[in-house]
């Protein structure tokens, strides 16, 4: 018993993994609420996408010595609208919109970060360096997070409804544009949330497993809401103590320790999971 | 006693036309889907829309709901602006089966709570009397004791009176209906269309798009024939002589 205590408390005695443990959750946790919608609507890609293309931003943030937040959400945000323009004034079908935009922007952020002096580290950027937040850093992840979870859960219901039926929001009224944009808007702010935890390339793992992992457990939306955000907690927890003791990539298993929870619903779930179903058709079988 | 502006509202809705459509186009690019369209609807009125794919009936149900932006021409809902009749919630739309996401996490009492919505604040939370809106009108369509399964766990007839009993719960007096046949077996349309002639009996106009022609005769009062303009408009016996149905619908149906 005492042994567990310790084992759970020796990690904590410094100050670089308490501080490590509480931006990752904090991260995780707003990624796994908009999750939810995402995958709902079906916008996986465009979480991809707008992770991805705050590159330049982050690079252009530590350049100014603004904080990176400022940086990121500028280009988040600009390439949510690039995409829309584009899809709005070509024939272009959506997922190459979405695909020429963002590697755009990606690309962008490599050339900038390759001609300036070596302060910004690409492989932080990339990778996430959750191990090395700063103080600033601390209060950008809680501010942008403490907003982006407030709004998504006063307008989860007009979310839901907007993935569910959204010619029935329009027929009573409800600015269905402006839902749009509120939930494009948030998904950039996620990113930012996300950024120092896991990295820009793993950012999209965390706001896409926690919802499909939660769909493949339950036929209820709030359900979901509420199973989403308590596996990804324990995940973030898990993966970063896996990680410290490991000496492994703390980005890294924070979002492995997502995906064994997907694989785990994914076998046994109860809504679909292939073992169950197996197990059920042979039942039928042997009833039959 | 001095009326209310809520009042005002009721007895306007109640003397102007349901629905006015004058001169109304709808262009995507270079395809004219909707071309000169004139429609008036009046309360207590079934009224059939009949016309094949592509025919701008869906274009029409958009430029009705504000999901679609007309290129010229009007459209007045109970005397007022679409878009103030929609926020009144006087307009409900039950969508195609195939628009809908059957596998969405969401009951069948959500579903129809979904119509009270505009009558919510801003988190939508629902009241009491809304509670008891949506339980009535699960009651009338008789989903009571299916309320809380998952809308995909329905027949293809139960499907379709969720979206009735959402149209009930919120109150509506114009019914958008995107063919609300298909995929239904006879029992269940019979049970649909009993309910339909209901509200139409309250004051209701209801508007059926559809390509199916089976059951038009004897539910619709009055039938409109499209092919991107108004070819006729009048009795489903009249509407549905084979000369007709050659225009609308080309030679293969006719």
């Amino acid at each position: 018993m005492t042994e567990w205590i310790s084992w759970l408390i020796e990690p904590l005695q410094f100050a670089f993994m308490a501080r490590a443990l509480l931006v990752t959750v904090v991260a995780a946790l707003t990624c796994a609420i908009l999750s939810v919608w995402l995958v709902q609507i079906g916008w996986a890609l465009m979480g991809d996408a707008v992770s991805h293309a705050v590159l330049p931003g982050v690079a252009i943030s530590y350049i100014l010595g603004w904080p990176f937040a400022v940086g990121a959400f500028i280009f988040g945000a600009g390439a949510v609208a690039l995409i829309g323009g584009v899809r709005a004034t070509t024939r272009i079908k959506s997922d190459a919109a979405i695909g020429v935009v963002f590697t755009a922007l990606f690309a962008l952020g490599l050339v900038i970060i390759s001609k300036t002096p070596s302060q910004t580290d690409l492989g932080h950027i990339l990778f996430g360096n959750v191990l090395g937040v700063s103080d600033a850093d601390i209060w950008q992840v809680l501010g942008s997070g403490a907003i982006a979870v407030s709004l998504l859960l006063l307008k989860r219901r007009d979310l839901t409804l907007y993935a569910f039926d959204r010619a029935h929001a329009d027929a009573i009224g409800i600015n269905t544009r402006w839902l749009s944009m509120l939930l494009l808007g948030l998904l950039a702010l996620t990113v930012v949330v996300a950024l120092q935890a896991v990295g820009i390339l793993l950012v999209v793992a965390m706001l896409i497993t926690p919802g499909v992992t939660a769909y493949l457990l339950t036929k209820r939306f709030d359900r979901m809401l509420w199973l989403s955000m308590a596996i990804t907690v324990v995940c973030a927890v898990a993966g970063l103590y896996l990680s410290y003791y490991l000496d492994a990539s703390a980005g890294g298993a924070v979002v492995l320790t997502q995906s064994a929870a997907f694989l785990l619903a994914y076998l046994f779930g109860p809504r679909g999971g292939v073992v169950v179903n197996w197990i059920r058709s042979r039942r039928e079988v042997v009833a039959a | 006693m001095t009326p209310t502006a809520a009042d005002h509202h009721v007895d306007s809705a109640a003397s102007a036309q349901t629905l006015e459509a004058r001169g109304v186009a709808v262009r995507y690019g270079t395809v004219q889907a909707l071309q000169g369209v004139d429609l008036t609807l009046d309360s207590a009125t079934i009224t059939g829309l009949l016309g094949m794919n592509g025919s701008g009936k869906s274009s029409f149900f958009g430029a009705i709901m504000g999901t679609v932006k007309t290129t010229a021409g009007s459209v007045r809902l109970f005397g007022a602006a679409p878009k103030e009749a929609r926020s009144r919630g006087l307009v409900a739309y039950m969508p195609q089966s195939e628009n809908v996401d059957w596998d969405f996490p969401i009951s069948v009492r959500e579903v129809v709570m979904t119509g009270r919505y505009g009558r919510l604040g801003l988190t939508r939370r629902p009241h009491g009397r809304d509670r008891a809106a949506v339980g009535e009108a699960l009651d009338r369509v008789g989903l009571t004791e299916l309320a809380s399964r998952q809308i995909g766990e329905l027949s293809g007839g139960q499907r379709k009176r969720v979206f009735v009993a959402r149209a009930i719960a919120q109150g509506a007096r114009l019914l958008l209906l995107d063919e609300p046949f298909a995929g239904v077996d006879k029992a269940s349309e019979a049970t649909i269309s009993a309910l339909l002639r209901e509200l139409r009996d309250e004051g209701c106009s209801i508007l059926i798009s559809t390509h199916d022609l089976a059951g038009v005769p004897e539910l619709c009062d009055d039938v409109v024939l499209l092919k991107n303009r108004v070819l006729f408009r009048g009795e489903p016996s009249e509407a549905l002589s084979p000369e007709r149905l050659a225009l609308v619908f080309g030679l293969e149906s006719a």
